[in-house]
């Protein structure tokens, strides 16, 4: 029996292929990831915490992810104050969320998801920093 | 002087109480009786005040008949009750009687009658109805012969004296001897004068005769004295036994005392003068002076409205003033009335034994001799037996007042009298019953028993013909109206709350009428209406002190009305009944929210309720219920509460969301969103 012709490709070739795929594919990951949770270097706020004793959480930094359920109230100069539903360890929390006159401009949607960073100010209101849809 | 002996015996009762109404006022409707609280000072308020016409006097609120007093009452009841006097005794001691009076009698006496008509004295006076007064005058007669006998005496021994004296008037003469000359001038015939003188030996001899013959002169003048003394003593003693007979209106004593005095003093002399001679015995201390009732009207009338009267005191400087005022005024209008002046002078033990004095003397003026008495005792025993006809002719008439009447006046003029005692018990019985009644109606009347008045009023009417009701009568229906009147006002009083009127108008009834039957029922009825709301108040105060409003709420009708006359009270209770009808209204609410599956809808309405109304037992009974059927939902809403409370704002403000998110319809949870909100964005 013949021979057949043998056409091998070089394995460094292969591997290096995969390699480059392989790190392709994690700088796409990392870029889709970054645009998926843009605070995810802020911690994310636990409502029980809150509901427990928000004064203690005073100057904290947090980021809350939910859906908007209703506008409280309004001030021109103050803002926006919404309550957002948070869903954390399988409950659903209602959160009060005051969105400052700073941030006027982003619309906010009754029903709508939005992920914001806050912080809790002196009085253990969740004030956003940063908000945005979700 | 028939007037002397008469007394006004009239039963008459009630011409005294004026009735006619005097602008309501309660004096006028008692007949002036006046209750006892109101007498003021020493002698009431009430002027004495006497009506002739009825003998019927009125004195510090007190209605009096001056013949019905107890002295006369007892003595004539006694008199109504006892047995008629016609037993064989009584007959014999009558017929002793008038045998002496026969005797005595001025064609019939003589000594030999005298002495019979006295030995029939004793046997008289063993009667029992005679009270030994004829053995009195046995005694008296008999002293009087003993006077006689001691004048017969005391003349005897002026003979004898005379004759003593004679004899000693001789001596002297012949002791005188040839020296006495007498004088043929000489007046007097045993006044021996002599010319010479006498020799001591002479002197010796004639000096004992002069004594003894100036001893027997004495003696004679001193029994002559003696002599008047003794009848001058006997008539006076006897015309005093006779006088008190008349005095005890034993008038056929009197007849009899007479008779024998004319027949043992037969010189004429029948001056009556035993009244002077007590009358002299009286110890007058005249420095004392004589007590004295004055009376000074000087009336000052007006008619301006009211009705009033005053009496001032007299003005007296050495004796005891009386005084008594009264000013009464009523609002119906009437007239006023001052100036009338009561007073005694000059009132003690001497100044009234002075006027007894005074008294008797004149009285002895009046009646100076025997004949005057023994006239009298006639025209008293005429007019005590014409009295007795009259009586049985009043009876025969069914005229039980008149009869009456004139019965108790024949029996105080001739209580002793055959005519009097021999009335029959029967016909007694009849005054006495009749008698009774009027004593009763008066002490009714007096204590303003008015039921028992008219009822007394009606048997009287029944049983005399002559019984006037028209005067009781008014009395009592004018008592009865002022009576009706105040308890009208009483009434009307006790509804509007006025206390002080209520009492005042209810004593003025109680006083008028006593024993109203009205005025029980009234006042019951008043008291247990206070007693009642009294009641009701305490239970009021005890119920809200233990905040028991649901009690008070339930017994609110009860509280309204003990409350309506409390401002205080009733603002309190308006204010609890509020709290409780919210409360009751949430308790309703949650029971109509329940029963369509809704607790926690159930719970907040109950929740809204409690806090009006913390202490009520339903509401925190359905508040637990509900608590444990929403246990969620009112763990969110304390649990918000809670933090609220402890300004932890966020946390707040996310339990009341969680709230609302369990129960979307929550008030108390919105409520509490929108004012933390507020607060947060202010």
């Amino acid at each position: 029996m013949s021979r057949r012709a043998h056409s091998s490709t070089p394995p460094g070739l292969v591997i290096g292929l995969v390699a480059a795929f392989l790190a392709l594919a994690g700088v796409g990951a990392y870029f889709f990831q970054k645009d998926a949770e843009p605070y995810r270097t802020v911690e994310k706020l636990r409502p029980a915490d809150y509901f427990e004793n928000a004064n203690s959480l005073r100057g904290n930094a947090y980021q809350v992810e939910g859906t908007i359920l209703n506008s409280l109230a309004w001030n021109p100069e103050k803002g926006r104050l919404f309550s957002i539903r948070v869903n954390s360890e399988s409950k659903s929390w209602p959160l009060p969320i005051l969105i400052p006159a700073t941030l006027q401009k982003i619309n906010i949607q009754k029903n709508q998801s939005y992920r914001a960073k806050v912080h809790v100010n002196d009085s253990g209101v969740l004030v956003a920093d940063e908000i945005q849809k979700s | 002087m028939k007037s002397l002996f008469k007394i006004y015996l009239t039963i008459a009762v009630f011409a005294g109480c004026s009735a006619v109404a005097q602008d309501g006022n309660s004096k006028a409707a008692t007949g002036g009786a006046r209750p006892p609280q109101m007498n003021q000072g020493f002698l009431g308020r009430d002027v004495p005040v006497m009506d002739p016409g009825s003998d019927n006097s009125t004195f510090d609120g007190k209605l009096w008949n001056m013949n019905n007093n107890r002295l006369f009452r007892a003595r004539f009841e006694k008199y109504l009750n006892a047995p008629e006097e016609t037993s064989e005794a009584d007959q014999q001691y009558e017929s002793t009687i008038n045998q002496i009076l026969t005797l005595l009698s001025p064609g019939k006496v003589n000594p030999a009658n005298v002495d019979a008509a006295w030995k029939l004295l004793p046997k008289a006076s063993e009667y029992k109805s005679d009270a030994n007064l004829c053995s009195s005058m046995a005694d008296v007669v008999y002293s009087v012969w003993l006077a006689k006998n001691e004048v017969d005496r005391l003349e005897m021994a002026n003979r004898t004296l005379q004759k003593e004296k004679s004899s000693l008037e001789w001596n002297y003469r012949m002791n005188m001897g040839p020296s006495t000359l007498t004088q043929p001038g000489a007046t007097g015939s045993n006044a021996p004068t002599s010319t010479t003188t006498l020799s001591p030996q002479d002197e010796a001899r004639i000096e004992p005769i002069k004594e003894a013959l100036s001893d027997v002169r004495q003696t004679m003048a001193n029994n002559k004295l003696k002599k008047e003394a003794s009848i001058v003593q006997a008539k006076i003693d006897f015309q005093s036994l006779i006088v008190q007979y008349f005095a005890q209106r034993r008038f056929r004593h009197v007849l009899i005392g007479t008779r024998f005095y004319r027949a043992l003093f037969g010189d004429g002399d029948n001056r009556l003068s035993a009244l002077d001679q007590i009358a002299s015995n009286l110890p007058v201390d005249k420095d004392a002076g004589q007590v004295k009732v004055k009376a000074k009207l000087d009336p000052k009338v007006s008619g301006r409205g009211g009705s009033g009267a005053y009496a001032g005191g007299g003005t007296g400087t050495n004796g005891r003033n009386v005084s008594g005022g009264t000013d009464t005024s009523s609002s119906g209008g009437g007239f006023s009335a001052e100036g009338m002046q009561f007073g005694v002078d000059n009132l003690g033990v001497e100044s009234l034994i002075s006027a007894g004095a005074s008294g008797l003397k004149a009285l002895g003026k009046m009646i100076n001799s025997l004949g005057q008495l023994d006239s009298l005792a006639n025209e008293a025993i005429r007019d005590v037996d014409e009295g007795i006809e009259s009586y049985k002719f009043l009876l025969e008439k069914n005229e039980l007042k008149s009869a009456t009447e004139r019965l108790f006046e024949t029996f105080m003029m001739g209580e002793y009298m055959p005519s009097v005692r021999k009335l029959s018990r029967d016909d007694k019985r009849r005054a006495l019953e009749f008698t009774r009644k009027t004593n009763e109606l008066l002490a009714a009347l007096e204590v303003n028993d008015l039921t028992r008045a008219e009822e007394l009023i009606k048997e009287l009417s029944q049983t005399a013909k002559d019984f006037d009701t028209s005067k009781p009568l008014a009395v009592v229906e004018t008592a009865k109206t002022v009576s009706a009147m105040h308890l009208a006002k009483a009434k009307a009083a006790a509804t509007s709350g006025d206390r002080a009127t209520l009492e005042t108008e209810l004593r003025a009834a109680t006083e008028i009428w006593p024993r109203n039957p009205a005025l029980a029922q009234v006042s019951g009825a008043i008291f247990s209406q206070t007693d009642v709301q009294q009641q009701a108040l305490n239970d009021f105060d005890r119920l809200i002190a233990q905040k028991n409003y649901r009690q008070i709420f339930e017994d609110k009708v009860r509280f309204i009305a003990a409350t309506a006359m409390y401002p205080e009270r009733q603002e309190k209770l308006k204010t609890i009944l509020d709290r409780v009808q919210s409360a009751e209204a949430a308790l309703m609410r949650s029971t109509e929210l329940a029963k369509r599956g809704d607790p926690a809808g159930a719970w907040e309405s109950v929740e809204r309720g409690f806090s009006d109304y913390p202490d009520d037992p339903k509401l925190n009974q359905a508040r637990a219920d509900f608590t444990t059927q929403a246990a969620e939902f009112v763990r969110s809403i304390r649990t918000a509460q809670e933090m609220e409370r402890k300004q932890q704002v966020g946390s707040s403000l996310a339990w009341y969301l969680r709230a609302l998110q369990d129960y979307p319809n929550s008030e108390i949870a919105r409520e509490g969103i929108d004012r933390i909100s507020n607060l947060i964005l202010k």
